[in-house]
């Protein structure tokens, strides 16, 4: 029996699995159950929590909700912005959105006090870089030059900090906020009431939020909107590199020449040059497979004495290093799941027990790096639900759920004489099975791994059994440990589509919908045409609808 | 631009209560006067209780004595409403999940474990009222103890408190800055000088452009894009009025924090407990807002090690509840026995602060709640929880409730009810209504 089959036709272990569930795309456009209002839910109120309307077709994707800067985002983009770093700095936290973060709303005073202190203090701290972008030296005396003044730089400044030009309506206010500090009550020096003018821009939601759609009006396309030049311009440079659009793509957008798909693919393509593109591959990899939440504190645990902050920083650095090698050296999505690394941290080649290469038989591609390991593992115990669950959803993208009724049972807690594999063996018998049956197997994998990464071949004066089966749409894929486990992957229809709608997560920041279906088809098969190679995969999504289109939300004012 | 001024309309709204709640802050205000405002507050644990010996007897708590986790709470049972076994037919599922949508129980996306609701949650639905009838420019005080990281980034498991479907509350992770934002600081230069009048000025200047900004921006926005600016905006009207109130005095209602400590490290995890445990009180004690919620853990706990807290327990939350007993050891009974102390910790806290005829505690109503039966069995539909306080002496206390089966939607009603919010259901409308039983 089939617990679960995707768009790609994955069938996973075929087991007698009952109850459990597996969405391979989510659609966010879904309908509360029938009969339920969405916001009441306390008997006096109506209205609101209306959702986006129906997808309407294979092509038309789905809605693009709005959202904040990530903490990353916001920090790269003052970096671009104002040559400012924000690192140390309380900025709220992310939240998820298909599976990789968005910033968190704002809902509490706390919230809006925490951005306001942001942008005072980085303005102030800014000072010099801001008085050198002040487009008049020196500051004439009078007021009427220091207000010509001002509008210039509202001007020019503004038009980078919301990227795209700012309205007139939008120049009057903050040209007002200049007024204000530059007499009255507050009574500001010229450059102190011009750095109260960056720190407005800093807590406008221009700035603060993916505004696409919100400054200029977006172009209707049948029944669709196209992004208009400057939000395509932002979509590229926070896609690509987590900021703001550079000069460059700016004078693009000035020139008229980022509409068609070519002209697009090459920006793209230049911008994936960029270095700003290797901190966001490596910002891909370490959220894609969870191994950003890595726990920094030791467990404390006489086994694992060689778990220390620094150890968990090399570990990510690890694979933020390899993926971005892997990108820089070919982009093979088979050297990513399969590829070899040099180990450069002394304290982790211990863990890895190496004093220079690894394994091969051992060790290769991501799946087999202490962070992932360790990520998805108890702080001192092997885990082989949470690896076997990693890999469904985020390599497989078999978003598995527990059936409603569940009621867990226990693991046997460790105990001498019983491997982990024994111990989780009872998973198989009770109404857990549904799941477990497809998680489990996978996890087992990496039994030769213990909770923290170190390679281990016995378990409680057991020998270690890793092997596995797994069916995939190419035939059966039987391994006898992680390594073999990866290999076989690497190749699958599974992965490799996976892969695509993983990016097109990451991009859009969003589940897929059906409405996605043919830019997905299409970014595969341009990932197919390049021998996947994943930096083809990414300039061929942003050639898609997904990227350049979406559906207007419900309830939104059209132009 | 917006004047520096905050009408009745501007504070509701910054208040995030709409207009159509108006009619309730005058039925919360109709019913007698109790000692001191009505408050709430909550927290929410996770993994469930040890059953054995946590859940009392069905009736009167007098004549009998708490099971064994409950020891601490001995004193208090008088004070007490225990509500064991309960379902969560909103949520209808088990695992860790329920964490994310227990205290509004309504409907939800359904999209995997981890459930997004769709209807606020009872400190949602009550706050903004009971701050506007203090005139109060604080609807909540989200507090919360590691909760960030850890189970996989899985994002909604980190959140208990929702206004809505696109926005959840963040609590506050750093006690530290949570007492700075309530109270004033020991070195605040006098408000009538004229350097803190032109930062004020400034700030609100700030703010008027934000505002003005987040109005605009959100004009074209689909609904639910324009309910996440319409927080955002909620949130920088309500930090106007703070602003533009002075800061409550924390000499008056509690003690100093004393020197910030690392609020990430588990050694710290008591401290924190107690620090957080100490500001619900103040807080609501110098009227800055007169709903808290604490938040000690995510939806698993899996941040929080008991090894420094509790010797005996000396494990993770998250894989003691899986696996309570190691080594012949019921290590998670004795976490549960440690929570219940906290409880009592925080009764003993509202005892002891006299007002009007009584204390605190006859005003303020206590929910103790855990979204899970136990962690061993992950069941959602058992769920024990337990209630403090005499609010206009509404709850039939000192009493374990005939609660099998029934949905915790009917407590959060009671809870609404008490605080004067005579709602029709709370969550989903089939099973939201209240049940007899808690009300005296």
């Amino acid at each position: 029996m089939v617990c679960r089959s995707g768009p790609s036709g994955i069938v996973l272990l075929a087991v007698a699995g009952l109850g459990c569930t597996g969405q391979i795309s989510q659609d966010p456009t879904a309908e509360p159950p029938p009969g339920v209002k969405p916001r009441p839910g306390m008997g006096m109120t109506g209205g609101g929590g209306g959702s986006t309307p129906p997808p309407m077709g294979p092509n038309a994707p789905g809605a693009t909700p709005l959202r904040r800067l990530t903490v990353r985002e916001y920090g790269n983009t003052l970096r671009d912005l104002l040559g400012i770093s924000v690192a140390g700095r309380d900025l709220g936290g992310d939240q998820d959105a298909g599976g990789f973060a968005i910033g968190g709303p704002v809902t509490t005073s706390s919230d809006a006090l925490r951005l306001l202190d942001a942008a005072e203090q980085l303005a102030a701290g800014a000072a010099a870089k801001i008085a050198a972008l002040v487009p008049c030296a020196p500051v004439p005396a009078d007021a009427a030059g220091q207000a010509d003044c001002v509008k210039k730089f509202i001007a020019q400044f503004g038009r980078r900090a919301f990227r795209r030009p700012l309205t007139s309506e939008e120049a009057v206010d903050l040209f007002a906020v200049y007024s204000a500090h530059r007499g009255g009550e507050i009574n500001y020096p010229f450059q102190e009431s011009i750095q109260a003018v960056v720190a407005a821009m800093l807590t406008s939601p221009y700035f603060l939020y993916r505004a696409e759609g919100g400054g200029l009006a977006p172009i209707k396309d049948g029944g669709l909107l196209r992004f208009n030049p400057h939000e395509l311009a932002s979509r590229l440079s926070y896609s690509l590199w987590g900021s703001m659009p550079d000069d460059a793509l700016f004078a693009e957008v000035d020139g008229g020449r980022l509409q068609s798909p070519e002209q697009i693919e090459a920006q793209a393509r230049r911008m994936l040059k960029d270095p700003r593109a290797r901190d966001t591959i490596a910002d891909f990899h370490l959220q894609w497979l969870y191994v950003d939440g890595l726990p920094k504190e030791p467990p404390k645990d006489p086994r694992f004495t060689a778990y220390t902050p620094q150890l968990v920083a090399a570990m990510m650095a690890e694979t933020a290093t390899f993926a971005t090698e892997v990108f820089a050296s070919g982009g093979s999505l088979e050297k990513l799941m399969n590829g070899a690394w040099p180990v450069t941290d002394p304290a982790l080649a211990k863990v890895y027990g190496t004093d220079g290469a690894l394994d091969p038989g051992q060790r290769a591609g991501l799946l087999t790096q202490a962070s992932f390991l360790a990520m998805h593992a108890t702080a001192t115990e092997t885990n082989p639900v949470k690896r076997g669950a990693v890999v469904l959803r985020r390599l497989l993208c078999n978003d598995i759920n527990p059936p409603d009724d569940m009621e867990v049972g226990q693991v046997k807690p460790p105990t001498p004489g019983l491997t982990t594999r024994e111990r989780f063996a009872e998973h198989a018998l009770n109404p857990c099975a549904s799941c477990h049956r497809l998680t489990d197997p996978i996890g087992f994998a990496f039994e030769n791994y213990d909770a923290i990464g170190a390679w281990r071949t016995t378990e409680q004066g057991k020998k270690v059994d890793a092997s596995g089966e797994l069916t995939l749409s190419n035939g059966d894929l039987k391994f006898t440990n992680a390594v073999e486990l990866a290999r076989g992957l690497s190749t699958s229809r599974e992965l490799r589509e996976c892969m695509a709608t993983q990016w097109l997560r990451y991009f859009a920041r969003r589940q897929e919908t059906a409405g996605d279906t043919a830019s997905l088809q299409a970014a595969g098969e341009a990932f197919a045409r390049s021998g996947h190679d994943l930096r083809e995969l990414l300039v061929a999504l942003t050639k898609t609808r997904a990227f350049t289109h979406r559906s207007p939300s419900a309830g939104e004012v059209l132009p | 631009m917006n004047k520096w001024e905050l009408a009745r309309r501007d504070l509701l709204k910054a208040l995030g209560l709409g207009m159509g709640c108006l009619p309730l802050l005058h039925a919360g205000t109709a019913w007698g006067a109790p000692t001191g405002p009505r408050r709430l507050l909550i927290v929410m644990n996770t993994n469930g209780w040890r059953q054995q010996y946590w859940k009392p007897k069905e009736g009167d708590l007098m004549a009998q004595t708490l099971p064994d986790s409950c020891t601490p709470l001995e004193p208090h049972k008088k004070d007490l409403l225990f509500c064991p076994d309960m379902s969560q037919p909103a949520y209808g599922g088990g695992g860790h999940g329920s964490y994310v949508s227990c205290l509004a129980s309504g409907p939800n996306d359904s999209k995997g474990e981890y459930r997004v609701p769709f209807t606020p949650t009872i400190d949602q639905i009550v706050g903004p009222g009971l701050a506007m009838q203090g005139n109060l420019n604080r609807a909540t005080l989200p507090l919360g103890i590691q909760i960030a990281g850890g189970n996989a980034g899985i994002f909604p498991s980190k959140r208990m408190c929702w206004k809505d479907r696109n926005t959840p509350i963040t609590p506050e992770e750093n006690i530290y800055t949570s007492y700075a934002d309530v109270f004033a600081g020991k070195t605040s230069a006098p408000g009538d000088s004229a350097q803190v009048k032109a930062l004020m000025a400034h700030k609100r200047s700030l703010l008027d452009y934000t505002g003005a900004s987040l109005d605009r921006f959100k004009a074209r926005l689909g609904t639910d894009d324009r309910q996440i600016v319409d927080s955002h905006l909620q949130s920088v009207r309500a930090l106007e009025t703070q602003l533009a109130t002075p800061k409550a005095d924390l000499t008056r209602c509690g003690s100093d924090p004393g020197q910030p400590m690392d609020v990430k490290s588990s050694g710290n995890y008591p401290t924190l407990f107690k620090l957080s445990l100490d500001l619900m009180v103040a807080a609501i004690r110098c009227d800055v807002t007169r709903v808290v919620t604490l938040a000690p853990c995510d939806a698993s706990g899996s941040n929080i090690s008991f090894k420094s807290t509790v010797p005996e327990a000396n494990r993770g939350w998250h894989p003691m509840g899986h696996s309570p007993v190691s080594g012949g050891v019921d290590n998670k009974r004795f976490a549960d026995k440690w929570l219940m102390g906290q409880f009592a910790s925080l009764i003993d806290r509202l005892k002891a602060i006299p007002e009007g005829t009584g204390t605190m505690l006859d005003s303020t109503i206590v929910l103790w709640a855990n979204h899970m039966e136990e962690g061993a069995n992950h069941n959602s539909q058992k769920t024990g929880w337990m209630l403090a306080g005499n609010v206009n002496r509404y709850f039939k206390l000192g009493t374990c409730a005939p609660s099998f089966g029934r949905p915790v939607n009917g407590v959060l009603y009671h809870i609404a009810h008490a605080l004067g919010f005579p709602v029709e259901y709370v969550g989903t409308k089939a099973f939201g209504g209240g049940w007899d039983g808690l009300a005296a």
